[in-house]
């Protein structure tokens, strides 16, 4: 009995079991953050008229190449301001709306700033937690400079 | 090295088990040495050969991948978000769920595979040939 303990097979039974664990384990965080992504997408294009009015119809916007959008964060530049929500235009050329709350910390460099100090065109990078209305409720909201080379791959230039 | 040793254990190996009259029959254990040290080299040769072609499908994969990495950084804005920690660290602390999965979401998956794969690919190719080319060095002394 201790000889099979010791033996080849039970080492490979071993890792084998050990190698399906690990590969359901990651097939259960991709379906967990898998189901976050399109539950908020599909919210996202649900509201979309209401949210931006007339215009462009979802499909005809660049989409990302997986058709779907980060649920809880954005990156990418200010486009509109209307608080307590900003509009944020990302490099996948979706445009998320982000509600500015009380517990919003709004940050350039070391400074605190309020959310009167937004502007059109600052590139901001910005953490939070997806409501039902396809908001973005910010927690945390940088101000940065924009990267060198931003939307190089959707043919924008910041100017 | 470690190939001589081996090679010198299969010969003790091998003539322990041999029939008495073979252990003594210096012609015939030559020629089963030879022929096994044949096999060998062919052996090296066809791993080495296999370890070329996907040596040169890995070089030429990789320049691929890794523009399709750039691509999917700069869209997805993984970089940006990675960033944060070491600006806002404490903020980050308080807030990781929602950081960790935003990093999950935003984790440009198919070009990371491709980039890895190519690496690896080149790698164990790499020690294949190595491997190969040692066996044969070492059997042509």
């Amino acid at each position: 009995m201790s000889d099979f303990f010791k033996s080849k097979t039970f080492t490979a039974v071993l890792f084998s079991i050990g190698a399906i664990v690990l590969a359901l384990a990651v097939f259960q965080l991709g379906m967990f953050v898998g189901f976050r992504k399109a539950a908020f997408s599909f919210r996202w294009g649900e509201d979309y008229y209401r949210t931006f009015g007339g215009g462009r119809k979802p499909m005809e916007m660049g989409m990302k190449r997986d058709g779907l959008f980060d649920s809880h964060g954005a990156t990418g530049k200010i486009i509109k301001i209307t608080l307590p929500n900003i509009f944020v235009e990302g490099p996948d050329m979706a445009e998320k709306s982000v509600l500015v709350g009380d517990k919003t910390e709004i940050r350039r460099f070391r400074d605190e700033l309020g959310p009167s100090d937004l502007k059109v065109g600052d590139f901001v990078v910005i953490i939070g937690v997806p409501n039902s209305d396809s908001e973005i409720e910010a927690r945390l909201i940088r101000l940065l400079p924009p990267p060198p080379e931003f939307f190089p791959d959707a043919g924008m230039k910041i100017k | 090295m470690r190939q001589r040793r081996n090679r010198h254990r299969i010969i003790r190996v091998i003539k322990r088990n041999l029939p008495e009259r073979e252990k003594h029959d210096t012609g015939f254990l030559n020629a089963l040495f030879l022929r096994i040290n044949k096999e060998r080299q062919k052996r090296a040769r066809v791993r080495f050969t296999c370890g070329a072609a996907v040596f040169l499908s890995s070089v030429t994969a990789f320049l691929p991948a890794v523009n399709l990495l750039r691509a999917e950084l700069a869209a997805s804005g993984f970089m940006e978000y990675i960033r944060l920690p070491f600006s806002d660290t404490r903020l980050i602390a308080a807030y990781w769920h929602e950081f960790m999965i935003l990093l999950l979401e935003s984790m440009p998956v198919l070009g990371m595979t491709a980039f890895f794969a190519a690496i690896f690919a080149l790698i164990f190719s790499i020690g294949q040939m190595a491997k190969a080319n040692a066996v044969r060095k070492v059997e042509s002394l």
